[in-house]
């Protein structure tokens, strides 16, 4: 389910449909609640997602770190659900340093004996597909306020993709010979 | 943030800044001659002179802190007419001839005097002092010092190295030596950092003199070719002469503008007559010159016939630490690419694989975890094993000044090293026996309970388990075997167990050892016990010794790993370079590392053996094995820039380029990559090493696809990984610390952020004390250990062609200790006789207390008297890096030599 999704987030035609059926413009037709509403929906599978994968891992590490993973994207979701609850204007997330670390990096292949380095490639590139879903959202929006709203989600996912993307330069590049 | 009016002007000041930073900070010019950002202010020279509303007089700017509301003016009558004073009465007191002097045009009291329109001076005084002619590098001309004491400042606070002081008082002050002694005959190392921060003429380099000022001069930006520290340094070039005349530290990373004597005064090689010039072949037994057309024939045509013959693993090649990047990646792709063999490695083999075979188990990665400059910010330095004043001078001033902080240095040597001068505690272990001192450590930490048990659980993977393995180490049984005195152990376990951070440093002591991957692993057992990893001024750091050679493994002159240590076993990795590099059947067997390479050489597996910049003769153990081994060969072919041991038995010769004739990078001790500029042409037909392995590989069907230095670099960043993101163009002022992957990513300073390791979570690994492979008996009673001096480098072949540094150091000394000296009958300068199972040198004695009973100690510096024809082949298990740390010697006196008198306590020389 999670993947799917993921995968669905980071094509911009399947984007339109997901969030309107590819009949209306956003401004028109989406609250900000339905926003919300999607992005605590994405951090719940994201959630669901990263449970599953610690469970099927061998890895200690590698299970300890999606475990971890997991605990975040909940914690994204409070956040949110905070955020949906406060006026808009509070919901300002400041731009993170993007490494673009994720996009040089190949998917990783889940697998039970993946390896942490592709553990945490995987949510790094989670977190930089959810940033494409939102800069792509915010594309779309007509509406000034729906797009600044996108704008901070995008830039929420950025930070995420800043920290696991930190993560991955002390885990993917060892001295190793 | 205060706010501060300065010459009509609003300014905004942080709080505690004085007047003279806050106007510098806004652009406001104040002359300046005693202060220097480097040592501070002292309100000597009086020329920052400005008027402050509501106070009486002037007020010297450097000293005065800025307050909110304060009114200043800089400029003024009253304000000019005293700088004039000063000034005037500055270039009065001494003998300023500017028209000769060194420093004209580069003089910061000549430039106040033109600021102020001072064409002579007013005053007419005494100005009979003299000239110091008699040090190596510095002259010293009193009749132009100031007293502004910069030199001292520098001297004590930023190189530590504790010479220069005033003395004599009022009219007579100066700046003296020691005890008023000759610079010559003084305990000062010729750092040159006094010269640096001189502001007139009064300290100048002795070897420039003369030779070109200011703007005669070109100045080109590059990287130091001695040791691993990387400092980054201005060489001052005559282009119609094609050399370079001096040399200054640049104000950056790693270095800020401190050089050692070797990076400030060794620069001469480069134009040395004995270069290597033209290629040469042996023929009847002789190395004749011959066009670099029919080199590189011969050479194809002896490979192909070779290797045709008898498959790609009979070839081996080296590539060097001291050699560029991109020469070292070129190295390595011809062997890959072209031979089809993965046969290659580099001196990383005799010095610190262990570091990474150690920190890799433990760590996941074995690169150092931290930047040099992070000393400064622990409150507890932990030395073991790194004779750093000689080796790594610039590691060890910020070492020196984190104690002067108030940091406490802790010093575990087997020899009473330079270092312990500025130690909190010395600990004289004997050789070989690191593993029982650091179990003794970590078991009296757990006894006690200052291990740091969250960091355990949190960050490894195992804590229970090294507490066991610790158990059999209690202080009083590790302190038996390491000779420390258990009381001795306990402090230092205290020490350590309650500090708030320790930063680990350990060099070539720890590593060169049969058991130097065991060693590696016990000092990361400790550190993380210590858990003051992950953090600012903590890590573990290994002094990588020579300037290159971190690139050169991350260049993949290694048998078992691409560059950027992509596995050549990987069958993913081995198609993503060979579809780069346009080439097929790439090997996915791990070659040869050296001593594998050289022995097979005795069963004829090894046939060829391509040598770039090794001088294998002179740097693998037991000398007389090595040549045996290297005659046995086919095919010896040697890319050097002198000859040498090693050329001497080399069927084909190449000259090479070296550190300032082509442009390329080095990557230091702390994992920054570092452009080198060309400064000078190449002398004869010398050519970098990536052009000779282009052309080899052309004439044995593969393009290579180098045209450039950069181009080769820009040939490794497309495959590479955690290099992918530096370019020349990034480095264009400072280095880069890898992982860097991608262009947007700004280097890595610190790894491990958090206690997160590389392999998820640390690993404990269990370490035993094993002996040296071979320790003293009646027959051989002394232990030698070996390593580097100050004023030398590797095999000599720079500092042994640069002007001064072997008349300081002019041979090879073996180090006795005074109890063994005089049961033997030697001084100072008597020959002795060394030998050991495998050979034997003659060379003076120096008896010093820097040796303990028992031990003796030599380079491998000079030819004529060498360490490794003593040296055990014996051999690290894991990484095959040799035990040059110990062997057994006997010692016998030759002869009387010259009565030694000693007049001070020097560094690094009787």
């Amino acid at each position: 389910m999670a993947s799917r999704m993921f995968k669905l987030f980071n094509d911009k035609r399947a984007l339109k449909l997901y969030l309107n059926g590819g009949k209306h413009t956003m401004s028109s037709q989406h609250t900000l609640d339905t926003i919300f509403d999607l992005a605590i929906s994405r951090e719940e599978a994201a959630n669901r997602f990263y449970v599953d994968l610690s469970r099927r891992v061998k890895d200690p590490s590698v299970k300890e770190t999606f475990a971890e993973l997991a605990i975040e994207e909940l914690g994204h979701k409070d956040l949110l659900m905070s955020l949906k609850a406060a006026p808009l204007t509070q919901s300002k997330f400041r731009p993170a340093a993007d490494f673009h670390i994720a996009e040089s990096e190949p998917q990783p292949e889940i697998k039970p004996d993946m390896p942490l380095r592709d553990a945490v490639a995987l949510a790094m590139k989670n977190e930089q597909m959810a940033a494409v879903m939102y800069r792509g959202m915010a594309r779309l929006s007509t509406d000034a306020e729906m797009r600044t709203l996108f704008e901070n989600l995008m830039n929420m996912e950025l930070g995420h993709k800043n920290s696991l993307e930190t993560l991955f330069v002390d885990i993917g590049y060892p001295e190793v010979f | 943030m205060i706010k501060i009016t300065m010459n009509g002007q609003t300014l905004e000041v942080q709080a505690g800044k004085t007047l003279l930073q806050a106007a510098r900070e806004h652009g406001i010019h104040i002359p300046t001659l005693c202060h220097h950002h480097k040592t501070g202010s002292t309100g000597k020279c009086r020329l920052c002179l400005v008027e402050v509303e509501g106070m009486r007089g002037l007020q010297t700017s450097c000293t005065m802190e800025a307050k909110d509301g304060m009114v200043v003016k800089t400029e003024s009558d009253v304000i000019r007419s005293s700088r004039r004073l000063v000034v005037d009465l500055l270039l009065s007191s001494g003998r300023h001839d500017c028209l000769a002097c060194e420093r004209n045009s580069n003089c910061e009291l000549q430039n106040a005097a033109y600021e102020l329109g001072i064409e002579r001076p007013s005053y007419t005084m005494d100005t009979t002092l003299e000239t110091d002619d008699s040090a190596e590098f510095v002259f010293r001309d009193h009749a132009k010092c100031i007293k502004c004491g910069r030199c001292i400042v520098g001297c004590n606070q930023v190189v530590v190295n504790e010479v220069l002081d005033f003395g004599f008082r009022g009219h007579d002050t100066k700046v003296i030596c020691d005890d008023d002694l000759p610079m010559g005959k003084s305990s000062c190392v010729q750092c040159g950092e006094c010269v640096q921060l001189c502001p007139t003429g009064a300290l100048v380099d002795k070897k420039s003199m003369g030779k070109g000022r200011g703007a005669q001069l070109e100045q080109v930006n590059t990287t130091c070719p001695y040791c691993g520290v990387g400092c980054q340094m201005t060489l001052h070039v005559d282009r119609k002469l094609n050399r370079v005349t001096r040399v200054t530290g640049r104000d950056i990373a790693p270095n800020h503008g401190m050089l050692c004597v070797k990076g400030r005064y060794g620069f001469e090689f480069h134009a040395s007559p004995k270069r290597l010039t033209q290629p040469l072949i042996r023929k009847n037994g002789t190395l004749v010159p011959v066009s670099w057309d029919e080199a590189l024939d011969y050479t194809a045509g002896r490979i192909k016939a070779i290797v045709d013959q008898h498959g790609p693993d009979v070839f081996s090649a080296l590539g060097s630490g001291r050699i560029t990047n991109e020469n070292n990646y070129a190295v390595a792709k011809f062997t890959r690419a072209v031979i089809k063999t993965n046969n290659v490695d580099h001196c990383a083999r005799t010095c610190h694989a262990p570091t990474v075979a150690g920190l890799a188990a433990a760590f996941g990665s074995g690169a150092a975890t931290n930047s040099i400059s992070d000393v400064l910010e622990a409150d507890v330095i932990f030395v073991i094993g790194s004779n750093m004043t000689e080796a790594h001078p610039i590691v060890s001033y910020y070492v020196k000044r984190a104690t002067k902080n108030g940091a406490t240095l802790i010093v575990v040597d087997p020899r009473k090293i330079d270092l312990v001068r500025w130690a909190t505690l010395y600990a004289q272990q004997h050789v070989g026996t690191d593993v029982a001192f650091l179990n003794g450590i970590i078991n009296e930490i757990f006894k006690n309970g200052w291990q740091n048990e969250k960091f355990m659980r949190a960050s490894t993977e195992n804590p229970d388990d090294i507490r066991a393995w610790v158990e059999p180490y209690p202080i009083e049984a590790a302190s038996k075997i390491c000779g420390v005195p258990a009381e001795t152990m306990r402090t230092i376990a205290r020490i350590l167990g309650t500090a708030k951070n320790v930063n680990i440093i350990y060099c070539l002591g720890i590593t060169e050892h049969t058991c130097g991957t065991d060693n590696v692993k016990a000092i990361a057992n400790l550190q993380m016990v210590l858990g003051h990893l992950g953090k600012r001024g903590g890590g573990v750091n290994p002094l990588r010794g020579q300037n290159n050679v971190q690139g050169a493994c991350d260049m993949g002159d290694l048998p078992n790993v691409y560059h950027n240590y992509q596995p050549v076993d990987d069958t993913n990795v081995a198609a993503k370079i060979a579809k780069d590099w346009g080439v097929t059947d790439l090997s996915l067997k791990p070659g040869y590392k050296i001593p594998t390479m050289l022995h097979k050489a005795t069963t004829g597996a090894t046939k060829i053996f391509f040598c770039v910049g090794d001088n294998t003769v002179q740097t693998e153990p037991n000398m007389a094995k090595t040549i045996k081994e290297l005659k046995a060969l086919d095919f010896l072919v040697v890319v050097d820039i002198f000859q040498n041991l090693t050329t001497e038995l080399a069927e084909v010769v190449l000259p090479d380029v070296c550190f300032n004739e082509d442009d390329g990078t080095y990557s230091n001790l702390e994992r920054r990559v570092q452009r080198l500029r060309k400064a000078v042409n190449p002398p004869g037909q010398a050519k970098p090493t990536w052009w000779i392995m282009q052309e080899l590989g052309k004439r044995l069907g593969v393009d290579l696809r180098f045209t450039s230095a950069q181009g080769v670099w820009e040939d490794m960043r497309r495959t590479a990984t955690s290099m992918a993101g530096i370019t020349y163009d990034r480095l264009d002022e400072i280095g880069i610390q890898w992982p860097c992957p991608t262009l947007e990513h700004p280097g890595t300073p610190i790894l491990h952020l958090n206690g997160k390791f590389t392999r998820g979570k640390g690993l404990f690994c269990r370490t035993d004390h094993r002996p040296p492979a071979e320790v003293p008996d009646a027959e051989y009673p002394f232990m030698l250990s070996t390593g580097r001096r100050l004023w030398h480098y590797h095999t000599g072949t720079q500092t042994r062609n640069s002007i001064g540094l072997e008349t300081i150091f002019p041979e090879e000394l073996m180090e006795i200790s005074p109890v063994d000296a005089k049961r033997l009958g030697v001084k100072t300068h008597d020959l002795v006789k060394a030998t050991s199972r495998r050979g034997t040198i003659t060379l003076k004695a120096w008896v010093t207390d820097r040796s303990p009973k028992g031990v003796c100690w030599c380079s491998f510096h000079f030819f004529e008297a060498h360490a490794n024809v003593l040296t055990n082949d014996a051999y690290d298990n894991v990484t095959e890096t040799p035990e040059y740390k110990a062997c057994a010697i006997k010692l016998e006196k030759v002869s009387d030599g010259e009565p030694y008198v000693q007049t001070v306590q020097r560094q690094a020389r009787p």
